[in-house]
């Protein structure tokens, strides 16, 4: 492929290949999106038409202020904010809410920006175990609020925990938690980076008081994007503004958030989230068909002799943990390539995302795909591992 | 605008422009610097600043030197206006077609509607160009 600028290739990815990429997947931009970046991606930072009150969820041209009203709305809570990326949600939330030394229960599975968040305030992570299907369930979270409460003789500060996790995609029983979380009048966060943006969410009815997506996960919106949203008795604490004074000037800056660092996610990133919003609002109606090609995958998948699903069945997400141990990685451990076999294979068909070199355990993710594409990519796997001896059923 | 700023601002017009810049033709004036300026620099109020001077204290510190200056005519505005949206239209056009590559790849089968509408962003495309063509190297 042509280089843009020197040692800069031009991105085809998405146009030449099957990209199955397991976590940028819901990030592929829409055709909207990649328009807005075309005509705001040159030098705009949103400050053009930044006028009283100057903050960004105020500006009126382009409709950015319309934009935050119907995001909240659309994930069903009472006010949003967009953010460069989810972790930053988790560090708003987090640095409001958290003082050094208290504890704040996270997932066994969290994302490591949970773990950051907590610790750049001092703060001590505490995880809550899966249970034998790799699901973090309400009564085990109840079970590590008991544990923390009789180590430390204080509750927990926040329950932060996963809709669907990063790693195999299960769906965690969030209504279970949420629950707990309200009987120990505990602060419950969402994190949704998996699901906001591609199925319905609704903040409220799942019981939370922070719900944080990503916009470049889920949203169909470039890195870095993301949403945290909160009910208003919650939006005081996190969305609070400045009260500093400069002591020489007098200088003060009343309606800047604290937490949000005056603006959040500015310039082209946002226009381009608020492009694809119309298509995201669209497609979280139709995520029963993405769980359709999901599993029609999974099962051609599974022919293969020696392949195995790692992640929940049948699949809730089309994020999937897959272990060909017993498979491809046999090849692999003979082959003079040894595992970049099987990404020299996949790439001949006009596959990628696979994490290249795994042959043992590894994760993809088919959203997006359509049915011919599902199609082509279940026949491929079944190919190469026809190509190689394989018993495909 | 206040008063002082406005009459600061005139000033500098009719010396700019010569003393027979009063007017419809001294407003056509403003308009052309505030176009120069950019718009977005003249409404300008930042809350950080408390003199609400905006990032151009001196009007006229950041306009092409007076040597260089022209008077824009609404025909060549005109002109590059439309070619800019041309261009534009061109570029979404396009994007519209690595939206159909991502649609059907590998194998890029395109349906009689995929083919429909490739056929309509070429035809997009090249009157997009024409009509850049024509504007720009009349």
């Amino acid at each position: 492929m042509k280089q843009m600028i020197e040692e800069i290739e031009v991105r085809a990815r998405e146009e030449l290949f099957i990209n199955i990429q397991p976590i940028q997947a819901a990030g592929r931009l829409t055709p909207e999106a990649m328009k807005a970046i075309i005509a705001y991606g040159d030098g705009y930072s949103t400050c053009d038409w930044c006028m009283a009150p100057f903050r960004l969820d105020k500006i009126r041209m382009p409709p950015i202020n319309e934009f935050h009203v119907k995001l909240a709305k659309f994930v069903g809570m009472d006010q949003a904010r967009v953010v460069p990326g989810a972790r930053r949600g988790f560090q708003a939330v987090v640095s409001s809410l958290v003082e050094k030394g208290d504890s704040v229960i996270v997932s066994a599975l969290a994302h490591y920006t949970e773990f950051l968040a907590v610790e750049n305030v001092g703060g001590i992570v505490k995880e809550v175990p899966l249970n034998e299907e790799n699901i973090v369930t309400g009564e085990n979270t109840a079970q590590k609020i008991e544990k923390v409460k009789k180590e430390t003789g204080k509750l927990p500060k926040l329950i932060m925990m996963d809709h669907f996790d990063y790693m195999f995609g299960n769906e965690h029983d969030i209504h279970g938690i949420a629950k707990v979380a309200k009987e120990y009048d505990v602060p419950f966060l969402a994190n949704c980076a998996y699901s906001l943006g591609v199925m319905p969410v609704n903040g409220k009815e799942m019981g939370a008081d922070f719900l944080v997506g990503s916009g470049h996960k889920s949203f169909a919106s470039p890195a870095p994007s993301g949403i945290l949203a909160t009910t208003n008795e919650w939006a005081e604490k996190v969305f609070r503004t400045t009260q500093m004074v400069g002591d020489l000037t007098g200088r003060k800056f009343g309606i800047k958030e604290v937490e949000m660092m005056g603006c959040t996610l500015m310039g082209a990133n946002l226009i381009a989230m608020m492009a694809s919003f119309p298509a995201v609002h669209e497609r979280v109606k139709h995520w029963d068909d993405e769980i359709k090609k999901a599993n029609y995958f999974i099962d051609e998948f599974l022919k293969i002799e020696g392949n195995k699903v790692l992640s929940e069945m049948p699949r809730k997400h089309t994020l999937t943990k897959v272990d060909t141990t017993g498979s491809f990685d046999k090849i692999a451990r003979t082959h003079k390539r040894r595992g970049f076999f099987f990404s020299d294979e996949l790439k001949k068909r006009r596959i990628i995302g696979e994490f290249a070199g795994a042959t043992r355990q590894w994760k993809l993710n088919t959203y997006g795909l359509t049915w011919d594409q599902i199609k082509y990519l279940a026949e491929a796997f079944q190919d190469i591992a026809k190509k190689y001896g394989m018993n495909v059923a | 605008m206040d008063n002082e700023k406005r009459k600061s601002w005139r000033n500098f017009l009719i010396l700019e422009r010569g003393k027979n810049c009063t007017g419809k033709k001294l407003y056509n004036t403003v308009i052309h610097y505030r176009w120069l300026a950019g718009v977005a620099e003249w409404y300008r109020r930042r809350a950080a600043d408390p003199l609400h001077v905006g990032s151009i204290p001196t009007p006229g510190s950041n306009v092409l030197k007076r040597s260089n200056l022209v008077l824009l005519s609404p025909e060549l505005m005109v002109m590059t206006e439309k070619a800019v949206e041309e261009t534009f239209a061109a570029l979404f056009a396009l994007t519209d077609l690595r939206q159909i590559f991502r649609d059907t790849k590998p194998t890029y089968r395109f349906n009689s509607e995929q083919k429909r509408q490739i056929k309509e962003i070429i035809e997009k495309v090249r009157q997009s160009l024409d009509v850049i063509e024509e504007e720009l190297t009349k």
